[in-house]
């Protein structure tokens, strides 16, 4: 009976086998997307389908460039302030409305309408009139208008620099709205104007995505991403052939980059930061001396050699090496022979107790026992307290938690991303700044950052900083991430983006042009 | 028998409003933010005080528990605080898919469970008992996680007849590795209470009886002796089948199947209320169901219990 059973099965599996469709390309993602509507869409999945399907002012490149996308040109004025952007006339959604200023200024006021309160509305206060306009005392927006269809203005109340990468987030995407002032939809799919539209979207399963361009000669017709919560399903679909890229996951480097699939290997350096954050307002880690004879005590090499080897570097600051110009002159380096100098000078000699709050990860126990070894070296007795993400964050960002690993992912590239969120003392908590790190000069050489135009000064006070809070310690320093993908060969055109939402699929291609 | 079910399912009313309440109140205590969740890791208070309002967050826990209900008694089990969609459709959607995996699971579990219980009871001592009874300690104690990542091996990377996760729009060639990952420790179970439960029953009187008329020996085990060792072992595939309906989601994880457990995981995860309660709702009520099948079962199997109930 079982037998019969068996062979029932392997007939039933032997059937149906079909090969891959050759016009799609097949990705994944990691997690379920919680919102496709803009203005909620804050996790990774979210914001990288939000960016392929509807379009922006500007989009990010491959490297990071915030390129024009709907706007034809821009001019700043000399105050550094006012934005004048002039769009494009023929860009349209799919419903045929237009993608034009009109329906920009809308989505922007959107953003920073208190009657939908959205968790992104930081990316667009710095409009004159964002703060009344929010809170409900004033109907108007002062910063943002549109003169007509194919002109937007808008001023700022300060310069910042950085503000286009703000305008290439998914939460500055430009959508059609319905009647009730919600993204527009078909069925339940969103109505496109990107690069793609939405072709299929089944829950928890995949996403199917079609081109809404000309298709170049060797280009792919469709996008698809399965959801693949498990990183070893995800290596099986890809060994099998079911999947085009696959994001390697940490246990998984060694074994690839040894094998014949090495040379099909793309390693970029994330714009992230992974860090053991220390809350600088509880004693004794308000002591500066002993945030700093943690990380004396903490060989960072050996674990970053032994937990990461080739997909982290070594964190010489909060800023990732590529936005930065120069790390600090004098690093941190395994001595813990200073460490317990600096914590008997601050009359800790016998050490003390210190709790370290993490997420439920492998990866993050790994690197915490690792740390409670070499801090018991130095006499601090380390607690390691595991949380479900939930609690975990709402533990962070009160401020209940002494010690955390956290990760600190860019929304844009440039280092001010790196610094005025995660250290500014108005961003203490969910800002940012879950160290509750609080320098007045550090407060005073960020504010003067977010001033700065671009240039030589702005990028030597970037170093400055990135120095000055080294040195400070306000974390234990960690790592930046690298990642490591794998391409299926006789697939050109790719390349890992830097920030999460910069890669477009549109140039993927298939080398040999005789497959269709 | 139709009053029997009438009854059990008003005697269900109190445990399912119970179960919501409880999940209410637990979720009240437990630490952790709806609104942070779903804000991001860089927001700003003012903005999820807003939120929080919106979704009436605030209000005093009997309010909320209040609306809740008025809302079930329309038939609305409100929207997702993350995805802001009705929580009733994406239950329709994935409730479906953990009850066919839950279905084949079930089905896979009792063939095997059963035929290995009962060839080694059949054959007490022998070495097929022994086997037998081996591999079910095996299936026990292999952690779920392992079973599915070792058949996604075998079966999807080295002899590659099956694929290796997803649902594939229900073609059953993607059900096969799930449903055996989900079914091994219960066929483990069921394996094992099946010998138990016959080798008893094979040393009652009727058993010596039956054989003493000249009953050849397939006949004595099977008519005999099987129904009546069946009622332990029912009591098992029901409890199984019952929480497999609250979704295997460590299964439904390796696998990627979207189903009811990782729905209600990541609902856990954002602290998505209503996603939970709508969830923890339907869970409950199959339970009750599954369990009210067994009991009827009983009556079927075992004459004795229907005299006894009616």
């Amino acid at each position: 009976m079982r037998r019969g059973f068996f062979l029932a099965l392997l007939a039933l599996a032997a059937c149906s086998q079909s090969g891959p469709d050759p016009n799609t390309f097949r990705a994944y993602l990691g997690e379920e997307p919680q919102n496709l509507d803009p203005a909620f869409a804050v996790d990774k999945a979210s914001g990288t389908l939000v960016s392929l399907i509807y379009p922006a002012l500007f989009r990010f490149d491959v490297n990071g460039k915030a390129e024009p996308d709907l706007v034809k040109s821009w001019t700043l004025g000399e105050d550094g302030c006012f934005y004048t952007f002039n769009l494009h006339k023929n860009r349209s959604f799919d419903d045929g409305s237009p993608a034009d200023a009109y329906a920009a200024a809308a989505c922007f006021r959107r953003l920073l309408d208190p009657a939908h309160p959205s968790p992104r509305r930081w990316v667009l206060s710095e409009l004159v009139g964002a703060a009344s306009f929010s809170s409900g005392e004033s109907d108007e927006l002062a910063g943002l208008s549109a003169p007509n269809d194919s002109t937007l203005l808008i001023r700022l109340d300060e310069p910042f620099s950085p503000f286009l990468g703000l305008l290439a987030m998914p939460a500055a995407r430009i959508y059609p709205m319905d009647d009730e002032g919600l993204p527009a939809r078909r069925g339940r799919l969103p109505v496109a104007g990107g690069p793609w539209r939405l072709a299929a979207w089944k829950r928890g399963d995949r996403f199917l995505l079609e081109r809404r361009g000309d298709r170049p000669e060797g280009a792919f017709e469709f996008l698809s991403f399965r959801i693949i919560p498990q990183p070893f399903t995800a290596v099986a679909e890809f060994e099998v052939g079911n999947l085009d890229l696959l994001t390697l996951p940490q246990a998984e480097i060694g074994h690839w980059l040894s094998s014949d699939w090495a040379p099909s290997i793309l390693r970029r350096d994330e714009l992230s930061v992974s860090y053991l954050g220390l809350n600088t307002s509880q004693a004794p880690l308000n002591d500066l001396r002993v945030r700093q004879a943690l990380n004396w005590a903490v060989d960072q090499d050996a674990l970053l050699r032994t937990l990461r080897g080739a997909s982290a570097r070594a964190s010489l600051g909060p800023v990732p090496p590529s936005l930065r110009g120069s790390a600090p002159a004098e690093s941190y380096r395994y001595d813990p022979d200073r460490a317990k100098a600096l914590l008997a000078e601050a009359g800790y000699p016998q050490g003390f107790q210190l709790e370290i709050w993490q997420k439920e990860n492998p990866e993050v126990s790994r690197l915490l026992e690792a740390v409670q070894a070499y801090l018991a070296e130095v006499g601090v007795k380390v607690k390691i307290i595991v949380r479900d993400w939930g609690a975990f964050k709402d533990a962070v960002n009160s401020g209940r938690a002494s010690a955390f690993v956290m990760d600190w992912l860019a929304d844009y590239p440039d280092a001010e991303n790196f610094l005025v969120p995660t250290f500014h003392s108005a961003n203490r908590g969910g800002g940012g700044n879950r160290a509750s790190f609080d320098d007045e000069y550090v407060d005073l050489l960020l504010d003067e950052l977010s001033r700065l135009p671009e240039g030589k000064s702005r990028d030597e006070l970037v170093d400055r900083l990135n120095e000055v809070i080294y040195s400070k310690a306000p974390w234990i320093w960690l790592w930046h991430p690298v990642s490591l993908q794998v391409l299926r060969p006789g697939i050109t055109g790719y390349q890992p983006p830097l920030i999460f939402n910069g890669q477009d699929y549109l140039e993927l291609r298939h080398a040999d042009p005789n497959r269709p | 028998m139709p009053i029997l079910i009438a009854r059990r399912l008003l005697g269900a009313l109190p445990v399912l409003l119970g179960v919501t309440f409880l999940s209410f109140l637990l979720l009240y205590v437990v630490p952790g933010d709806p609104v942070q969740a779903v804000a991001g890791e860089r927001y700003d208070e003012a903005v999820l005080a807003e939120m929080r309002a919106e979704l009436h967050l605030d209000d005093p826990l009997l309010l909320r528990y209040g609306h809740f209900l008025a809302g079930l008694i329309r038939g609305d089990l409100g929207n997702s605080y993350v995805t802001r969609e009705p929580v009733s459709e994406r239950i329709a959607e994935t409730f479906p898919k953990t009850l066919a995996l839950a279905a084949a699971a079930m089905i896979l579990a009792i063939v095997i469970g059963l035929s290995l219980g009962i060839v080694a009871a059949a054959r007490p001592g022998s070495w097929i008992d022994r086997s037998a009874m081996a591999l079910a300690s095996l299936g026990i104690s292999v952690p779920v996680f392992w079973m599915g990542m070792l058949l996604i091996y075998f079966f999807s990377l080295q002899l590659r007849l099956l694929p290796p996760s997803g649902y594939g729009g229900w073609s059953p060639r993607y059900l096969v590795l799930p449903a055996l990952t989900l079914a091994g420790a219960s066929a483990a179970m069921i394996a094992r209470m099946t010998r138990a439960s016959l080798l008893e029953v094979l040393g009652e009187d009727y058993i010596r009886t039956a054989r003493a008329k000249g009953l050849p020996g397939w006949k004595v085990l099977f008519v005999h002796a099987l129904r009546n060792a069946l009622l332990p072992v029912v009591t098992v595939i029901g409890n199984d089948f019952g929480s497999y309906l609250g979704g295997a989601v460590l299964t439904e994880k390796i696998f990627a199947w979207p189903g009811l457990g990782r729905y209600t995981l990541d609902a856990v995860a954002s602290r998505d209320l209503p996603a939970i309660q709508g969830a923890v709702l339907v869970m409950a009520l199959a339970f009750v169901l599954v369990n009210l099948l067994v009991d009827l079962s009983y009556a079927w199997i075992d004459p004795r219990v229907r005299r006894g109930r009616a």
